[in-house]
């Protein structure tokens, strides 16, 4: 009997099968979560410096940005290079608003971050959604470019190199500015964004932006308006792009055009394809392993025992040598792990199970 | 608009456009043969150059120390074509992009481990002394050397790929791969060869870029900039490349004189923009069937 099972087990955990109980389907599930929830609410009281709280913090607001740009190009297949100049328009709209118009308050300020990023979607997609294919990451790059540049003549035009100083944020009269006061703010904006963006891949919305990746002609025969949907893709991860541009701004509390290099939008791509192209949990997988890999070279290069190769070496180039590590980590995982690290885990997760279910089953037998 | 700095303008244009000619070249070779991307280029052009700069520095003669870059750079291109791009054959179209991308970071992050932090001359052997052309237009020999070297560049390259047996080849593999491969061609020699052609070409320009001022990291952006005029000539035209090289060329040298420096990639990526929104396959590019 135990064959039989095994045969029909690994596909789908989600779906509860005949015969088998609530807990034997999602066990295994409630059980990761569990531990998962607990994991992040106790992580800022047991790490040891702040420091890693801000690693988390930033690592939480990338997620947000990955989770965005991997809806666009892990699932429908529209490869852009714009995430630095979204992300742009979310923090100097946010800026301009707050220090030159009128003190909006915190959440509003975030909302009309997001509100400009998708009016700005639908004015760049008139030209970019005509653009097919890797074009398409062509013309991002160029309109990166013209976005970055406006943003550069306006601030050297109004405050100059130091940028915009970002006023505190506030929910409700609560003033955030503590990196262990942003962590729960953060975590609850991802934790939203994240099934947001979960349930909005498993609705007719989402099945068309697949329909689109996957055979664009086929999707329009089948009743997808392919130039719509695009835009629609393009439109709503625009906007969580500029929401988190937004967000990141009251974050760091300054906005300037130096931090939106066209390296920010490379970093991004890095994050989907090292966690997961097209998996919500591989953005963030992703996100978290690009944002903190920086904090653990640095961590660990100035404790580098003395006696080892080339020790002088690296400590003297921190910097390079994490640029080189992350450059071999984005090598490496499209040339090995191309489908990226959410797959990897998944695999894993399924082949675990088998083996529970296998030696449970074996038991039933012996029993018997 | 002051027609007396005209001179000055064309001056920087020639120069400028003998540096897009040799990038855009590369990424040309590179995208008919395989339609592959390079995005490395930039890292690859300034690595050429802080290579040539020590070597020189080091008393090896300019010509020497050149044809070693380029013989090296050949190399690199055939071993990163070898092992870091075929593999991924088969693989989504942007896997590529990707991975020249991460190598590009990498050899940005080697270039400072290796030669420090500071810039590199590049001292070439040519005088400074100004040579009088038609039109006002005034150049010293270490100026005009990088057109001329340009030119014969793409010359060779346009009758290699016209009379040669190899050339033919790689202008059949172009035409269709696959029919190529059936005819018993070995079309991934055939490639390798194209990637060899392209960086010797990126060497080639890295040292121009370097004697011109100086070798430096702020380099990296002209490998993607010299995207540009290869887009607007056609990427799969060698022949328009020259045409694109000297359009944006021009363009860009009258945007930084008469408006500013910081107006040059704002100008050269609106000139990207509009040939894509209009005619993605260039001037002289030969339109592609879609796969849909």
């Amino acid at each position: 009997m135990s064959d039989t099972i095994v045969k029909q087990a690994p596909v789908e955990p989600g779906v509860p099968k005949a015969g088998r109980s609530f807990l034997a389907t999602y066990g295994l599930r409630i059980v990761g979560f569990a531990v998962l929830a607990i994991a992040l609410i106790v992580y800022p009281l047991v790490v040891p410096t702040s420091r890693w709280v801000d690693a988390a913090n930033q690592a939480m607001l990338a997620s947000i940005g990955a989770i965005a740009l991997n809806i666009l190009i892990g699932v429908a297949g529209q490869f852009s290079m714009g995430s630095a100049a979204f992300m742009a328009i979310g923090s100097f709209t946010a800026a301009i608003v707050t220090t030159q118009l009128v003190e909006l308050p915190f959440l509003l300020t975030l909302l009309l971050g997001a509100v400009v990023g998708g009016v700005a979607a639908v004015l760049l997609g008139f030209i970019a959604l005509r653009i097919r294919g890797f074009y398409l990451a062509l013309a991002t790059i160029a309109l990166h470019y013209i976005v970055i540049f406006l943003f550069q003549r306006y601030q050297e035009g109004t405050v100059g190199i130091t940028g915009f100083l970002m006023p505190r944020a506030d929910i409700f009269g609560i003033t955030i500015s503590r990196t262990t006061q942003w962590y729960p703010v953060l975590l609850v904006l991802l934790v939203l964004i994240a099934l947001g963006a979960y349930n909005l891949l498993r609705s007719r919305t989402g099945r068309a932006f697949r329909a689109v990746k996957d055979r664009d002609i086929a999707a329009a025969i089948l009743g997808v308006n392919v130039t719509r949907t695009k835009m629609v893709a393009f439109i709503i991860t625009s906007m969580i792009i500029g929401f988190q541009g937004a967000l990141s701004a009251y974050y760091l509390g300054v906005v300037t055009y130096e931090a939106f290099h066209l390296d920010v939008s490379v970093q991004y791509i890095a994050m989907i394809m090292i966690g997961g192209v097209a998996s919500v949990a591989g953005s963030i997988l992703g996100a978290v392993f690009v944002i903190i890999l920086p904090f653990i070279v640095q961590g660990i290069v100035p404790n580098l025992p003395s006696w080892l190769p080339f020790s002088e070496l690296i400590e003297r180039n921190v910097f390079s040598v994490q640029l080189i590590i992350y450059g071999l980590v984005i090598i490496f995982f499209m040339l090995k792990v191309p489908r990226g690290m959410a797959y990897g885990f998944k695999r894993l997760g399924i082949w675990l199970k088998k083996r529970i279910l296998n030696a449970a089953n074996r038991k039933k037998e012996v029993d018997a | 608009m002051n027609l007396a700095l005209l001179p000055d303008v064309l001056a920087g244009a020639i120069v400028l456009s003998g540096i897009y000619l040799l990038i855009a070249l590369s990424w040309v070779i590179i995208f008919r043969a395989s339609k592959l991307w390079n995005f490395a280029t930039g890292q690859f052009l300034v690595l050429a150059g802080f290579i040539a700069a020590t070597m020189i520095g080091a008393g090896v003669n300019y010509w020497v120390a050149t044809l070693v870059v380029v013989g090296v750079m050949a190399v690199m291109g055939v071993l990163t074509y070898r092992f870091l791009l075929r593999p991924l054959a088969g693989q989504e179209m942007y896997a590529p992009f990707i991975v020249t991308l991460g190598l590009g970071i990498v050899i940005q992050g080697l270039i400072p481990i290796i030669w420090g932090p500071n810039n590199l001359p590049l001292k070439a052997p040519f005088s400074n002394d100004r040579i009088d052309l038609p039109f006002g237009i005034t150049l010293t020999t270490n100026d005009l050397i990088v057109p001329i070297v340009a030119v014969v560049v793409y010359v060779g390259l346009l009758a290699f790929l016209r009379w040669t047996k190899v050339g033919g080849q790689m202008r059949a593999a172009n035409e269709s791969t696959i029919l190529a491969s059936q005819s018993g061609m070995n079309v991934w020699l055939l490639f390798g060869i194209a990637f060899a052609i392209a960086f010797a070409a990126l060497a080639l320009a890295g040292i121009a870029s370097g004697q011109r001022s100086l070798v430096a990291l702020s380099a990296i952006p002209l490998g993607l900039k010299g995207l540009v005029p290869a887009m607007l000539g056609g990427l799969n035209s060698v022949g328009g490349a020259a045409v694109g090289a000297v359009f944006v060329a021009v363009v860009e040298s009258m945007v930084v004189l008469y408006l500013g420096a910081d107006w040059s990639n704002l100008v050269v990526f609106a000139i990207l923009l509009l040939v894509l929104a209009l005619r993605p396959h260039g001037l002289f590019g030969k339109a592609e069937a879609v796969r849909v």
